[in-house]
């Protein structure tokens, strides 16, 4: 209430007033969704494999006291054992250990770029789609440049530019290349959400631009960015494979990505190795994927 | 702007480009009865003067007939020259070409066409991949200022024309097995029109071989060569190639699976083993020049002590991962030059590249080595594997932690090792020119073959006073004790671990037959027939 | 309306000049030897490397190597690269390739993305959609290059189709490669599409239209489909610039040579001039289908005035 001094008294009230009730309505709407969200068997099944694959990142060695690392080309290719669940691959590793080692960097990596996707999408999206003009102009031709920029080419100069170790600079070049989507999907539901009736009220009763941005505009066109980003989620995990292909990946780090890359020119004689990992990385996709559709129909409240 | 380049700028609004139906893929089948189809890679050039690599090297074997050929037994037999004599002991030697060759023109094949062309590609200014295979050419030096300056002339002082169809060549130094570098592409001749506007002529080359260009290279499409009628030599007993460009070796070898394609040169390492079945006797195997090794890097002190570097090279169980990751599509190296060369011998490393885990890891644990290795290597090139795999040895036997680390492209290494990184270990690899041992020791580990390809900047004055003496020697043969008592200073010194040499695993349609590929990976065209 | 065109035409020009800019510094910033690179593994004398230094001003700094490249490019001299090709020529050659696979890749996409995406938001909860929805949810989950490899590994097995498509001149063997490389916007596009629609059917307007009696196939054809194609227009727009820049992947399985398989030799090459090319008309051409994609939007929603 930086602003009050600025304000005729009348409307302070009223916007306090409508602060408080846009409160009160939130507490609901979480509560709400909270409750819904909790009798909803898809929520339920995927927080549960997500619980699970974070347990598996977090500390592997509950699933397997096997090492990723023990190789020996003597048992290259062998078939699913009891001694190794999933079989053995071209290296003579154990996939079902290194399956489950490889969840840490692909969760990370999934994640952690999402994370940077969303802020820098949600962001300049806003901005974009609120106030128009040249600020719409600047930020859209950048998303141009950057949507230009080949993937390939932009994450070969991160990935050689860049002195970091482990996932950081997978996820960095991602969240640099990869916002450019979701920052026009904000957009244009900000464009859409700002002529409706109810901002056009806000404003009229005076809610400062920031006000009327993070309580009304940014609810209402969080929906379909939330769509965006959980399919992102996923994508992101299997780019990582991608540039494993390209060989431009992680290095050093076991991940169901560089693993499926570098099993897929042997998928005709060998499939457990492409498979496990693939089975994986798809009941990640699906789980977040899911639990964000969960999460959104939960919190819309034109769906109750 | 020809007709592509006008439709690319038509058919930039969406639709147009498929209504219009522009791009260059004419047909899908060959050219036409009696020709057969050849994968390769985009050339990155076809003027001789130029031609470093594979893929163009085996278009350019169509087109061109070389003064020497190399037959079964790697030895040197006269092809386009009538007679290659040496005098002044090695020094000068005199070539007479034999009568009656032209070019695909028409014009007559004499001593200033292999001149101006060998003039063409040793004048620095014209910046010619093959530069520095004429090094050894006297009056070289003169046409190459290392100080930036333009050269005062563009002949080399060492070629001379006796008449129409005799060349006089002086070397720089003797060298006794000059005759046998003249099979390699940089000693073509070019016809006058090729000097007129060589960008133009490299799209259509004419050459003096059996086959001649049909229409122009069709970049990452086909080149189509059909033979010639006037040829005078050996013809072939084919119509015609087309060689297909693929960018995948996988993409060829599903080709010739389904019968669209004829021959492929490579066929990848992952599908060696469905190979057999899939095309039975169609499968072909034959052995091949090419070198893969590890090399340190000399600035990287933790590899200085001779021990360390013993120790990792007995670590490596060779075999295992020639049978494994390659399916016995390769053969372990115990050497630096290909056994199958003229001079070469087996297991010139000795014990230190036998498989030996206990010794490895005493000797290594002795020399005080680090517990982290590093092996890097271009991630474009298909090493993955085989890296992955050492490293799990290393990891194994020597109790280390090992990691490969690939960098996108091979350049990309160059500038690492000028920069002085500590890249660990790196792969290095090499196809030899011509049959000659010190094909393999002089490029890669002589002191002024720093810093490009000696990439791991080993030098060694016994090494290079062996090799001079071997080039002083009064015939080829006469050179090999020198040669091999310097690839005897590499297995003191280890400075590259002998790893693998190739084999050519190619494989080919019911359409043809008679497929034989050389030790330099060339598909011999003339032995090639329809089946 | 026109003004806004014409305005947007003029920040193109900025844009390309940026782009360009950027582009060409990253080449610069990526590249360590592009005569090493160009060398391979072959020894490459002292003297060559002085010529082609020259020839590229590689020894020039990097500003003063793009202004070079933008007076050859606003003289309309693409130049050659540093195998001496003409980059005029490299692009034109393989365009029609990439636009030919993003042409069938876009219907596939746009067709079944939509159609779909609306049936399943008609019939949402129902057992087809539950099927369709984990069909997009594996595809997403897969990495292309092994949907990719697959595809071309069986079908040369069991000759279904050729994996040389750009060496086959047909159109219809673009058709796998197509599939591959749209299945990644399609799945994308139905779920969508799928939440817009289900978002539009509930909305007042809806009601308001039903209980005036309209037929539902009016109401969902005519009212909801206008209003919840704004996201999806959007995305498609941006997945088609998306398409035309090349597929490094998919043209390297399937064996066409197009832009991105250009463009990955050219980065492999450190060919920074050809790089910049290709990546600036891909720029170009992204602003185009944007530009397309905001006029569209005011003809879409009445709401969308531009002045």
């Amino acid at each position: 209430m930086s602003d009050q001094n600025a304000l005729p008294p009348a409307d302070s009230v009223v916007a306090l007033a409508e602060g408080e009730a846009g409160a009160g309505r939130a507490r609901s709407l979480a509560s709400d969704a909270w409750r819904d969200l909790r009798k909803n068997p898809i929520a339920i099944i995927s927080a549960v494999i997500i619980v699970i694959l974070v347990l598996m990142a977090v500390w592997p060695s509950l699933f397997t006291g096997a090492d990723p690392a023990a190789c020996d080309l003597s048992r290259s290719l062998q078939p699913p054992s009891s001694e190794a669940w999933f079989g053995y691959n071209l290296q003579g590793c154990d996939i079902y250990a290194r399956t489950i080692y490889g969840a840490k960097a692909s969760l990370q990596v999934g994640l952690y770029s999402v994370i940077g996707v969303a802020v820098i999408a949600i962001v300049l999206g806003m901005l974009a789609g609120y106030y128009g003009g040249w600020a719409d102009a600047v930020i859209a031709r950048v998303t141009d440049i950057v949507l230009g920029i080949p993937l390939l080419l932009g994450a070969i100069v991160i990935l050689s530019s860049v002195e970091l170790d482990g996932v950081w600079p997978v996820v960095l070049a991602l969240a640099l290349l990869g916002w450019t989507s979701p920052a026009r999907i904000v957009r244009s539901s900000v464009i859409s959400a700002k002529g409706q009736d109810y901002v056009q009220a806000a404003r009229m009763l005076g809610a400062n631009d920031k006000r009327i941005m993070m309580r009304h505009i940014a609810p209402n066109a969080m929906a379909p960015v939330i769509v965006v980003l959980t399919i992102a989620l996923g994508s992101f995990i299997s780019v990582e494979a991608t540039l494993s292909f390209l060989g431009i990946g992680l290095k050093g780090e076991i991940s169901w990505g560089a693993d499926i890359a570098d099993a897929t020119g042997r998928v005709r004689n060998a499939l457990g190795p492409v498979l496990f990992p693939s089975t994986f990385l798809a009941l990640t996709v699906l789980a977040f994927i899911m639990l964000g559709d969960a999460v959104r129909e939960a919190f819309d409240p034109k769906l109750r | 702007m020809g007709k592509r380049a006008l439709c690319a700028f038509v058919s930039m609004p969406l639709a147009a480009a498929v209504l219009v139906g522009c791009g260059g893929g004419d047909d899908g089948g060959g050219s036409g009865e009696g020709f057969i189809s050849v994968g390769i890679g985009e050339p990155k050039s076809l003027l001789v003067t130029s031609v470093g690599e594979t893929e163009g090297h085996q278009v350019l074997s169509a087109l061109y007939t070389p003064l020497v050929r190399y037959n079964d037994n790697l030895e040197t037999e006269l092809e386009a020259a009538a007679s290659i004599e040496p005098s002044e002991a090695n020094k000068v030697w005199t070539i007479k070409l034999k009568d009656g060759y032209t070019f695909h023109n028409g014009e007559k094949v004499t001593a200033d066409s292999y001149i101006n062309s060998w003039n063409y590609g040793a004048y620095g200014p014209n910046a010619q991949d093959l530069n520095s295979y004429y090094n050894k050419i006297d009056g070289y030096a003169a046409l190459n200022p290392t100080d930036g300056s333009t050269p005062p002339t563009d002949r080399m002082s060492g070629l001379e024309k006796v008449d129409d169809l005799t060349i006089k060549v002086t070397l720089a130094s003797p060298y006794a097995a000059f005759d046998t570098t003249l099979g390699y592409t940089n000693f073509l001749p070019l016809p006058s029109v090729a000097f007129d506007d060589t960008a133009a002529f490299q799209n259509s080359p004419i050459g003096n071989g059996p086959f001649k260009m049909k229409g122009n290279w069709e970049h990452d499409q086909q080149i189509s060569v059909e033979a010639w009628d006037a040829y005078t030599g050996t013809k072939p007993k084919i119509k015609g190639v087309d060689f297909k460009i693929y960018q995948d070796a996988g993409a060829q070898y599903n080709d010739v699976v389904g019968g669209n394609l004829d021959v492929v040169k490579t066929i990848p390492t992952a599908q060696i083993g469905n190979a057999k079945s899939d095309l039975g006797d169609r499968f072909g195997q034959t052995p091949s020049g090419s070198f893969q090794g590890l090399a340190f890097p000399v600035y990287q002190k933790e590899f200085e002590d001779v021990r360390i570097r013993q120790a990792i090279s007995m670590a490596i169980d060779r075999t295992a991962i020639v049978d494994t990751i390659f399916q016995g599509s390769q053969t372990p190296a115990t050497s630096w030059v290909s056994p199958q060369f003229p001079g070469a011998r087996e297991n010139s490393c000795g014990e230190w590249c036998q498989f030996n885990p206990t010794e490895a890891k005493t000797l290594y644990t002795a020399a005080g080595g680090k517990d982290t290795i590093q092996i890097s290597y271009n991630a474009d090139g298909g090493h993955k594997e085989w890296i992955d795999a050492t490293c799990n040895q290393l990891a194994t036997n020597l109790g280390v932690t090992c990691t490969g680390n690939p960098v996108p492209k091979f350049a990309d290494l160059l500038t690492s090792l000028s920069k002085k990184e500590a890249v660990g270990l790196f792969r290095q690899g090499w196809i030899p020119d011509y049959p000659t041992m010190d094909n393999y020791l002089e490029p890669l580990y002589s002191c002024n073959a720093i810093p490009q390809p000696n990439y791991s900047g080993f030098c060694d004055e016994n090494f290079d006073d062996l090799l001079k003496k071997g080039f002083g020697a009064e015939t080829a043969e006469a050179s090999f004790p020198d040669f091999q008592a310097a690839e005897d200073v590499l297995a003191e010194k280890l400075p590259v671990l002998p790893m693998r040499f190739g084999r050519n695993n190619f494989g080919y349609s019911d359409k043809v037959k008679n497929v034989t590929i050389d030790l330099f990976y060339e598909l011999d065209l003339l032995a090639i027939e329809n089946a | 309306m026109f003004r806004y065109i014409i305005r947007r035409l003029l920040q193109m020009v900025l844009a390309f000049f940026g782009t360009t800019l950027l582009v060409y510094w990253l080449m610069f910033a990526a590249s360590g030897d592009p005569i090493a690179a160009l060398a391979g593994e072959k020894p490459l004398s002292p003297s060559v490397r002085q010529a082609l230094i020259q020839e590229f001003h590689l020894d020039q700094p990097f500003i003063v190597q793009y202004l070079y490249y933008m007076r050859d490019l606003l003289t309309f001299d693409l130049g050659v690269n540093t195998s001496g090709r003409d980059i005029g020529q490299i692009v034109a050659t393989a365009w029609p390739y990439t636009l030919k696979l993003a042409f069938i890749a876009f219907i596939f996409v746009v067709v079944v993305g939509i159609t779909l995406g609306v049936i399943v938001a008609m019939k949402r909860g129902g057992v087809f959609d539950t099927v369709v929805l984990l069909l997009t949810l594996i595809v997403i989950s897969i990495p292309v290059f092994v949907i990719g490899s697959t595809l071309a590994l069986f079908g040369a097995k069991w000759g279904l189709w050729t994996t040389n498509v750009g060496g086959s001149g047909k159109l219809l063997a673009y058709l796998v490669p197509a599939l591959v490389l749209g299945s990644l916007s399609l799945a994308t596009a139905v779920r969508l599409t799928r939440s817009s629609v289900g978002e539009n059917l509930r909305a007042d307007y809806v009601r308001t239209a039903k209980s005036k009696g309209l037929k539902r196939s009016r109401v969902v054809g005519v009212h909801v489909l206008r209003n919840s194609l704004i996201p999806v227009i959007t995305f498609l727009g941006i997945e088609l610039g998306g398409l035309m820049g090349g597929a490094i992947v998919t043209e390297k399985i399937f064996n066409i040579p197009g832009i991105g398989f250009e463009l990955a030799k050219a980065i492999g090459l450190e060919d920074g001039p050809t790089v910049v090319t290709i990546v600036s008309l891909l720029v170009i051409v992204y602003l185009l289908m944007n530009l397309l994609v905001d006029v569209l939007y005011a003809v879409l929603d009445p709401r969308i005035r531009y002045e």
